[in-house]
């Protein structure tokens, strides 16, 4: 059962430039995705999740994810299994210490540092890995906790 | 991208006539805020209502205007809708801003002082 549970539904993927120009195209998918699933039991909530976590991680791959333009483009998966919505977003770039980051501060006024709190907010689970393929930032949020939130 | 800017007694108000603000727009907003400061405008009501969408990228620039006006100004918020409320009530933002549900209600919060 438990073999069962962890089926992957279907993946969905995106490669596309790394411009902030395309974090509308990005919003937009990642709406039609949830809009896929929408069945199982995922609401509005889960969508406007997805669609802001999407939108902050990809504006960290682009952002900060590299420090030569040869390896210019981002690359997005989104896998639909039986009980969670996995997302991964997949850079090229020097990387990033995922547990070494600061968690805003609100009362220095400070301007950064919101984007993995509201992931880490959102998500369910958040991890971080380093590969020979690149960096992958993995995101995942399970149908039931919809209204979490 | 294309802001609406009114002066009302004195106060400006800025609407921003677009529906996201990410990464995408960030950087415009911010220096179109910033040029504002520089002329001298320091009390300002920043209109929400047409916005359904923002990141930490927008209110990155929010943030740091609010920092750049220091004591010198006011800045107060106004007609967040219910999303992007919520992403200001996740970060504690709303502890920081001012925020009106109408904008009657921010201007008449400044005129006051």
């Amino acid at each position: 059962m438990a073999g069962r549970q962890d089926n992957l539904m279907e993946e969905i993927r995106l490669t596309f430039p790394r411009k902030v120009s395309y974090l509308r195209l990005v919003a937009h998918i990642s709406k039609q995705v949830c809009s896929l699933i929408k069945k199982c039991r995922v609401g509005e909530n889960f969508a406007n999740d997805v669609e802001l976590c999407m939108s902050e991680a990809c504006t960290n791959a682009i952002k900060y994810g590299y420090c030569d333009e040869t390896e210019d483009v981002i690359s997005l998966y989104f896998q639909i299994f039986s009980d969670r919505l996995v997302l991964k977003v997949q850079d090229k770039g020097s990387g990033f210490n995922l547990n070494n980051l600061p968690k805003p501060d609100i009362n220095s006024l400070s301007d950064r540092g919101y984007g993995i709190y509201i992931i880490r907010s959102k998500m369910d689970n958040v991890q971080y890995s380093q590969t020979t393929e690149g960096n992958f930032l993995t995101m995942t949020k399970f149908f039931k906790d919809q209204n979490k939130a | 991208m294309k802001l609406s800017v009114t002066r009302k007694d004195g106060i400006l108000v800025i609407t921003p006539k677009f529906k996201r603000i990410d990464a995408s727009v960030a950087t415009d907003l911010k220096s179109k805020l910033l040029e504002f400061l520089k002329n001298g405008d320091k009390i300002i009501v920043i209109n929400l209502s047409e916005v359904d969408f923002i990141d930490s990228s927008g209110l990155g620039v929010l943030v740091l205007i609010l920092r750049k006006i220091g004591t010198d100004g006011k800045i107060k918020l106004c007609k967040l809708n219910e999303g992007v409320k919520s992403i200001f009530e996740l970060t504690r933002l709303d502890e920081v801003f001012e925020i009106h549900k109408t904008e009657e209600g921010a201007l008449e919060s400044l005129r006051s002082h």
